[in-house]
């Protein structure tokens, strides 16, 4: 498959250099940061990162209807002597009569909430995500095309190429992990580390024919709201992930595969007097597990949901009369396939039960967020910006305020810090106080 | 000899006539009669370079493209961002139709789609600068929301004005008192003061750098201060061309390309 992808990289490549008339104008990104953590045991400043990295973009428009788009990007840890250089995207555009349509590798993000978008099918997020404030999400290969009507428009998708979610730092950190006593033997305990292993094993849906990813969408007006309608049957971005338990010899073990599942979605956005106001709803999930043979002394316990689940975001957003105008946005997220940072669920283990420990399957429940946003300019040159997101259930949270201030000539540097708050052993605990101090210069 | 006296006779009429038409007019006359067309009205499209300029004297510089078409349907506005390079590519839609809501979308090529924004802005600043969306469509002395008093005639940016003063008829205005000086043979506004209802400057609009296009003058300098923030907002036109839009481009179709 990668074989085929970089040969329809360099096609596309190649039909981008055959093109005489187009005059690609560079365009794109260099940026560098540093970031320091507070570590709270040893009360200190630790250095984490100090990343360099760019965007290159060569965009242009091909007559008589067209436009041929390709990016790459790379970055590079000096702390941690690590790097990497990807193609971002990769796609030609065009418009025929009532049709307009794209292919390559190109960035789908739909719905019509702010950041949080149960409908935004094909753009993967990772975890950090999160706390960089970049929720734009990741490119997939795909065809794409749109027919638009007097009042309304129809789009169809097709991603043949299978890409699934980044597993990042972030991701393994907040996984939680299990403090082992003396007596349980090694291998016993399910381990948080391997089931990140695991899922690096887990065979991943081919590409073309029937593994194709599928998506319909529908938009029109109606009283003044744009609306929304769409099915997707496609891929889970992360595996499925069952564990499997032996007791003679004691042993644990992780399967997973990535189940085929469909949504159906629907997103509305509009006015209401002075404010924004929009709700994106999706609801759907994967295909079971296949039902397994009881083998005596053994026990398979899922990690991730089993079942349909409904998730949604309503929101708005405001802009008080202060100075030159606050803007503050609320959003409410429901996610009935549990906790916005734990993709699994570990098994609840008893040590207590006797010399084996007892370990029943962990308990999927829905949760629920409230996610805030206020901007302020505090002159056209800087900006004042929070973030805070806070489970209902979870019953904590983090914040992120940062400043941004914008020099001449497309540049600009921005001061944020990320901090977790809320109760005792919340779930965004493990989330250390990170200040983050980034330069870019866009040209 | 004689031919000489006859063409001074002739020219002197012609002045006193000038003069007496000029001196007649009343100001209600004067503002009915303005043959305005700002950058931004009507229909057509214009690149500008749009630079914001805060207290302390420091500058933004933005050049955008403007398709405009403005018609008994209502006003339409497709805007994008060609510079500088951190907002190049943004977009903007507004729809503002008759009997229906106004509507407006805002279009972020960093997450590859449009957003949906309160369109709560008349009144309120157009794109962060110090215009009113309704000033920088040049509507800001709709024709019966102010009576006019003629003032003494003045010399303002090397030309001779009528000089307005302006009192709204009705809460709808959006300024209590304008002050306008009028070019007398363009019938053109070369500067406008707006006033609050305490007689306290608010704003000042000067124009110039008048050229005709499609058979009207349109200024290519406009600069907008604001005297209580100390800020000033200069619209310098780069080409501008009033020709019939089609309304595709007023669709989120475009701008999603």
């Amino acid at each position: 498959m990668k074989r085929l992808m970089s040969s329809f990289t360099v096609l596309l490549l190649v039909m981008a250099l055959a093109l005489p008339a187009l005059a690609f104008i560079p365009q794109g990104e260099l940026n560098g940061g540093v970031s320091y953590e507070w570590n709270a045991e040893d009360k200190k400043l630790e250095h984490t990162s100090t990343r360099t990295g760019f965007r290159l973009v060569l965009e242009d428009y091909v007559d008589p209807a067209g436009k041929l788009h390709f990016s790459f990007k790379g970055w590079y840890d000096w702390k941690d002597k690590e790097g990497d250089l990807a193609l971002d995207q990769l796609w030609f555009s065009g418009y025929m009569g009532d049709i307009d349509y794209s292919l390559g590798r190109q960035l789908i993000n739909w719905g019509t909430a702010d950041g949080f978008n149960p409908t935004s099918y094909f753009a993967r997020m990772d975890a950090n995500a999160l706390f960089s404030g970049d929720m734009a999400g990741e490119p997939t290969w795909a065809g794409q095309a749109t027919y638009y009507g007097q009042n309304f428009s129809l789009t169809a998708v097709a991603a043949p190429y299978f890409e699934p979610q980044k597993i990042d730092a972030e991701m393994k950190r907040l996984m939680p992990k299990t403090e082992l006593p003396p007596h349980i033997p090694p291998g016993l305990v399910p381990d948080a580390d391997a089931v990140f292993e695991a899922i690096e094993e887990v065979d991943k849906p081919k590409a073309f024919g029937k593994d194709t990813q599928w998506a319909l969408r529908a938009e029109t007006q109606l009283a003044g709201f744009d609306l929304q309608a769409s099915y997707f049957t496609g891929y889970e971005p992360l595996p499925g992930m069952e564990m499997t338990i032996q007791m003679f010899p004691p042993n644990t073990s992780f399967e997973g595969e990535y189940r085929r599942q469909s949504f159906v979605g629907l997103a509305a956005s509009g006015t209401i007097g002075s404010a924004g106001v929009w709700a994106e709803v999706a609801y759907g999930g994967p295909e079971p597990f296949a039902e397994a043979d009881d083998v005596p002394g053994t026990m398979r316990i899922p990690l991730s949901i089993n079942e349909k689940y409904l998730q949604a975001v309503v929101g708005g957003d405001y802009t008080f009369a202060v100075g030159t105008g606050l803007l503050a946005q609320i959003q409410y997220i429901y996610r009935g396939q549990g906790s916005l940072l734990m993709p699994y669920v570990m098994p609840e283990i008893d040590f207590e039960a006797g010399p084996i420990p007892s370990i029943e399957p962990g308990e999927i429940k829905p949760a629920s967020y409230l996610y805030g946003r206020f901007a302020y300019d505090v002159n056209p040159d800087s900006t004042l910006d929070l973030v805070v997101i806070y489970g209902l259930e979870e019953k904590g949270g983090i914040i992120r305020p940062a400043y941004t201030y914008r020099f001449p000539n497309a540049v600009q540097a921005e001061l944020s810090l990320v901090a977790s708050f809320g109760k005792e052993e919340n779930v965004f605990e493990p989330i250390p106080t990170t200040a983050r101090l980034g330069v870019s210069y866009k040209f | 000899m004689r031919i000489r006296k006859a063409l001074l006779l002739l020219l002197s009429i012609l002045l006193l006539s000038s003069v007496s038409y000029a001196a007649d007019r009343s100001g209600q006359e004067i503002l009915d009669d303005l043959a305005f067309s700002n950058v931004l009205s009507g229909s057509g499209v214009a690149e500008l370079n749009l630079i914001t300029e805060n207290a302390r004297g420091q500058q933004r510089k933005y050049s955008v493209k403007v398709y405009l078409k403005s018609d008994d349907a209502g006003d339409r506005q497709f805007l994008e961002y060609l510079s500088p390079a951190d907002v190049r590519g943004t977009k903007f839609l507004s729809l503002n139709l008759e009997g229906q809501e106004d509507q407006m979308w805002l279009y972020l090529p960093a997450i590859g789609r449009e957003r949906r924004i309160a369109s709560h802005m008349t009144g309120d600043s157009f794109m962060g600068t110090d215009f009113t969306y309704e000033e920088i469509g040049g509507n800001f002395a709709r024709s019966g929301e102010y009576s006019a008093e003629r003032l003494a005639d003045e010399v303002e940016g090397g030309v001779t004005c009528y000089v307005l003063d302006l009192t709204a008829l009705s809460d709808a205005a959006l300024y209590e008192r304008i002050r306008m000086w009028v070019w007398q043979t363009e019938n053109v506004p070369v500067k406008v003061e707006f006033l609050n209802s305490a007689g306290v400057l608010q704003k000042t609009l000067t124009l110039s750098d008048f050229r005709e296009v499609a058979g009207e003058l349109v200024p290519h300098s406009v600069v907008m201060a604001d005297n209580v923030k100390g800020t000033r907002t200069i619209l310098e036109i780069l080409s501008v061309s009033e020709e019939e839009i089609s309304e595709d481009v007023f669709t989120v179709r475009y701008l999603r390309r």
